[in-house]
């Protein structure tokens, strides 16, 4: 039979009608048919047959195309191969996933804290409404005193104060005041010191959490003359027995009796976990006046209360009272969340981070990005061959966008499996002081963020593998031309913004290391090595009215700390540099007949006469204070003093207005840091330790070998000396002072950790496309050589290649740089956020480990044998 | 719903029963034409029979027909069990439904047939 097959043009239309992946089948099917009936039937209506069947065929083909059924094994089906492409080209499939690995996992590490410090709700009922309410002391908010100026936004609260604001204000359900005090408690049979709070009635109605067992302090405790009563935490019931019956019982605050009437529920803590207990406002702060600030103010908002709406409140509130009340302070009132009061300095840090480490992960998905166009390029005749065979485009971007989801799943996967690994020490890593650390965990919220930015990165690959599929006509594909595809402007477009990038992060750790150097090279003035501290209490028994006993208690535990063999000397000191508190106080010239505190302020610190030595405290002038404590008048100040207060005037023998009495300087010392290294140095006298009141305060100890060796010897001395001294805090001066910097620390080293992952990564992504550029012109470069060009002209040749993507990379990096780093500027010390050396050296570096990264393609250039090169097509 | 399979499919699957082994999609065509008398497009056959694929009533592959039958690439089928007792499903549907209703059904299709004759 001959078999004549239907009509040319029939076919044609047949063709453009039908796509997708059966329509062979189906013109083949078609065909066949046309063949068979033709015999019987005539080309005509044969004909007709075929282009009815072929469109019915195009409707039934088309209503289908989204069927779930249909499309899901067809993605299964891409999938499946992506994985097999994956296996066959291990390489890649290695550099793709732990790239992505490392900027997901990085990402995950941080959103991790950020989630447990600043998003993970806070344990109380609708934790949103409460709100942390402060004064803002306008005299201290322009203060040349940075440690005044951050106090001055969160200046405390009075107790009349407070009771004005409860009066005037309707923004709350409630309003509450609190104090933190560590306070030395006799428990059953325990006696230490724990973190009390003490606080108002209101405060249940604030925190929205009742005591599990017992009650609240009630309305008749809340007040002046109110029974002594206290709420402890589970853990310190624990700590009692954990019995029903220590409710009624009574507990010794410093001495004084307290009733035990409720328990919090287990789990419960505020202001954090450190605290255990809660009892009523004591008097002597009911009764203080409106300058006496010494409380936190916290608030429930009303519902449907915005936290604007309190400021705005608030603000109006604070003018009345001042315009109401002649002895209020000028103040306003700041209204802040919760959550950002707990977080503070560190949610700054934080954001920080969480910016520079999703920079991290753009510059990766980039890399992983150009990588995939690598791959399309090199599959670019496979795809043009699906492309001619009837794979519509939508099916060819597909595939594409499951093979780069492909990776994103398993890069996401290997980066969490490696936060997960990592965990452990990643949390001990961080700052000792990040508020909410028990909050940081890995739970299912850290999981469906790697999942979101997983999806985010295959979308982003699939974005770019369409974009490069649109550039091209498919058909040239099949042409076998690789010069197509060299100067990929996707790809070229992707290493430029990963230089940048680089640039922008290299540009902040720079900055940040520098100001972290700076400040770690800042002397303390102090000699902190070999010094040991320790915090002591007297017994509470003699805590009040026994001053004799008081001197008894420092006389006796002074003699034994310095009969301990290693230890050189031993001075107490009221308030420890670096230990987190400092005082300070006004005084007046004697001889200027100033009212006696209104010369100026200072620092303040009771010592004892040994402690210029022992800290290591050089002594400019004069000498230190005697140790007369019955009748010592003598101050020493440091040099700072002297340039302010007293610039014109030999300081020794000036006599001061201290407290109230008469004091001489004999003295100047050397200045040094209190608060931590790098804060700006203050005015201060050291005056003599007040031993008749001096119930708690720490030593310091110049120790001749390792202070570690002393650590226990202190503690049983101490408390042989006086049974019942309590002994904390025990550390080395070295370890307090670190402690300080913590945040700088942590905050530069992860810096320097994410611009040096991004940098590597980017000196990858150059090298890829350069080589990538090298292979492709390989005859071109043969045939330069072959026709006298030397090696330096074909180097040059790939140099200008790479530095096409290099120099705008660097230009925007720069740019970039000016713009972002001024953000970083609270966090700079004595360095500018555009420093010019900085960002020259960054440029420098950048550029150095470009030129590394194009040397070994320039170098393949260089080599290539002309004659290999031209014999390979 | 899960196994719930068209009208169309069932078409298929029983003339997927009927040719046996690794039948192609123009046979199952040729096959539902010739007892139903029904025109059946050769993309509709291929895209339901991807859906059954997808549901995994049935398998496919790709073969080389031999040259004899033109050489060209066909696409062949295979039932799976879950594909036979779907059908068997249908079918049981189908035979509860009819069961005594032959002579009404004969009634009220003589009802339909007197109807239009006068």
């Amino acid at each position: 039979m001959s078999a004549a097959p239907p009509p040319r043009w029939a076919r044609a239309i047949a063709r453009r009608f039908l796509h997708g992946a059966n329509s062979e089948f189906v013109l083949g099917d078609l065909a066949d048919d046309y063949v068979q009936r033709r015999a019987s039937y005539g080309a005509l209506r044969s004909c007709a047959r075929y282009l009815r069947l072929a469109a019915a065929s195009r409707r039934a083909m088309r209503s289908d195309r989204w069927n779930p059924a249909v499309l899901s094994g067809a993605l299964f089906a891409d999938a499946r191969f992506a994985v097999r492409g994956l296996r066959k080209d291990p390489g890649f499939a290695a550099a793709a996933i732990i790239t992505l690995a490392l900027g997901i996992g990085a990402n995950a590490a941080i959103f991790s804290v950020v989630r447990g410090v600043l998003l993970a709700p806070l344990p109380y009922p609708e934790p949103e409404r409460i709100v942390n309410v402060w004064q803002v002391f306008r005299e201290w908010q322009e203060s040349d005193n940075a440690s005044f100026r951050a106090m001055a936004e969160r200046f405390p609260v009075s107790w009349p104060v407070y009771q004005e604001w409860r009066e005037r204000s309707r923004s709350f359900d409630s309003i509450a005041v609190y104090g933190e005090y560590p306070t030395i408690v006799d428990g059953i049979d325990i006696a230490e010191w724990v973190n009390v709070v003490s606080t108002t009635r209101s405060f249940v109605d604030v925190v929205g959490i009742e005591p599990a067992l017992g009650r609240w302090f009630n309305e008749e405790e809340d007040q002046i003359g109110g029974e002594r009563v206290v709420v402890v935490s589970h853990r310190y019931w624990q700590k009692l027995g954990g019995d029903d019956t220590v409710l009624g019982t009574s507990l010794r605050l410093h001495g004084d009796p307290f009733t035990i009437i409720g328990v919090m529920p287990a789990g419960f803590y505020f202001p954090d976990r450190t605290h255990d207990m809660w009892y009523p406002v004591p008097d002597g702060r009911r009764n203080q006046r409106f300058g006496n600030q010494s409380m936190s103010a916290i608030g429930r908002l009303a519902p449907g209360v915005a936290l604007a709406d309190a400021q705005r409140e608030m603000t109006s509130v604070a003018d009345q009272i001042i315009e109401d009340i002649p002895d209020a302070i000028d103040a306003g009132v700041r209204v802040v969340s919760r959550v950002d009061e707990i977080a503070g300095s560190t949610a700054n840090t934080l954001r920080l981070l969480a910016a520079a480490v999703g920079l991290v992960l753009l510059v990766a998905a980039a890399n992983v990005a150009g990588l995939l166009l690598v791959r399309a390029t090199s599959r670019h005749q496979e795809l043009a061959l699906r492309a001619a065979l009837g794979a519509r485009r939508g099916r060819l971007i597909a595939q594409l966008m499951v093979e780069g989801t492909v990776l994103a799943v398993m890069g996401g996967i290997a980066g969490l499996a490696a936060v997960q690994a990592a965990f452990g020490w990643l949390r001990a890593s961080l700052p000792p002081d990040t508020p909410r650390l028990d909050d940081v965990v890995m739970n299912w919220q850290v999981g469906v963020f790697v999942a979101t930015i997983s999806l985010l990165v295959a979308l982003l690959f699939g974005v770019v593998s369409a974009a490069q599929l649109r550039d091209r006509d498919p058909a040239r594909g099949l042409q076998q031309d690789d010069r197509v595809v060299v100067g990929s402007r996707g790809r070229s477009l992707l290493v430029i913004g990963e230089i940048a990038v680089s640039v922008v992060l290299l540009a902040s750790a720079a900055l940040l290391g520098s100001s972290y150097m700076r400040m770690m090279s800042v002397n303390s003035g102090i000699r902190t090595d070999g010094l040991l501290s320790v915090h002591v209490a007297a017994p509470v028994d003699i805590w009040h009215d026994s001053p004799a006993e008081l001197r008894t208690f420092y006389t006796e535990t002074s003699r034994q700390l310095r009969s301990l063999p290693g230890v050189a000397g031993v001075s107490a000191v009221s308030s420890l540099p670096f230990g987190g508190s400092q005082s300070s106080g006004s005084f007046g010239f004697v001889e200027d007949a100033t009212a006696p505190e209104d010369a100026g302020w200072s620092l303040e610190q009771g010592v004892s006469g040994s402690y210029f030595a022992v800290m290591g405290i050089p002594l400019v002038a004069g000498r230190t204070l005697v140790d007369d404590y019955d009748s010592s008048a003598e101050l020493v100040v440091n040099e700072r003093f002297v340039e302010r207060h007293l610039p014109d005037r030999n300081p020794l023998g000036a006599i001061i207005w201290d407290n109230g009495t008469p004091h001489t300087i004999v003295g100047v010392a050397a200045d040094v840091v209190h608060g931590q290294l790098g804060e700006e140095i203050e005015p201060k006298r050291y005056r003599l330790f007040e031993r008749d009141t001096g119930a708690s305060f720490s030593y310091v100890l110049r120790t001749d070998g390792d202070p570690r060796t002393l650590v226990a010897a202190v503690a049983e001395q101490l408390r042989a000396a006086v049974p019942g001294t309590t002994a904390s805090r025990i550390a080395m001066m070295t370890n307090l002072m670190s402690r300080t910097t913590a945040l700088p620390r942590f905050r530069t080293l992860l810096l320097a950790g994410l611009a040096l992952l991004a940098i590597v990564l980017s000196a990858i992504g150059l090298y890829g496309v350069v080589a990538f550029a090298v292979a492709a012109r390989r005859r071109e470069f043969g045939l330069r050589m072959t026709l006298g060009a030397d090696g330096f002209q074909v180097a040059g040749l790939v140099l200008r290649d790479g530095l096409r993507l290099t120099l705008p990379g660097i230009g925007l990096g720069v740019l970039g740089s000016v713009v972002t780093t001024t953000w970083l500027s609270s966090y700079l010390y004595e360095i500018g956020p555009r420093d010019p050396v900085t960002l020259g050296l960054v440029t420098l570096v950048v550029a150095l480990l470009a030129l590394t990264a194009m040397a070994l393609p320039a170098w393949r250039a260089v080599r290539v044998d002309p004659m290999v090169a031209l014999r390979a097509d | 719903m899960r196994n719930h399979l068209g009208e169309f499919e069932k078409l298929l699957l029983f003339a997927l029963l009927a040719d046996g082994e690794d039948a192609d999609g123009a046979t199952l065509r040729q096959h539902i034409e010739l007892r139903t008398g029904r025109v059946v497009a050769p993309g509709a056959v291929y895209t339901a029979m991807d859906r059954l694929r997808g549901r995994g009533f049935v398998t496919s592959e790709v073969v080389n027909a031999p040259p004899e039958l033109g050489g060209r690439r066909q696409k062949r089928y295979r039932l799976r069990p879950e594909g036979a007792l779907a059908l068997d499903h249908a079918v049981r549907e189908m035979e509860s439904m009819a069961r005594g209703l032959d002579d009404a059904l004969s009634s009220a299709v003589e009802d339909a047939l007197g109807g239009s004759d006068r």
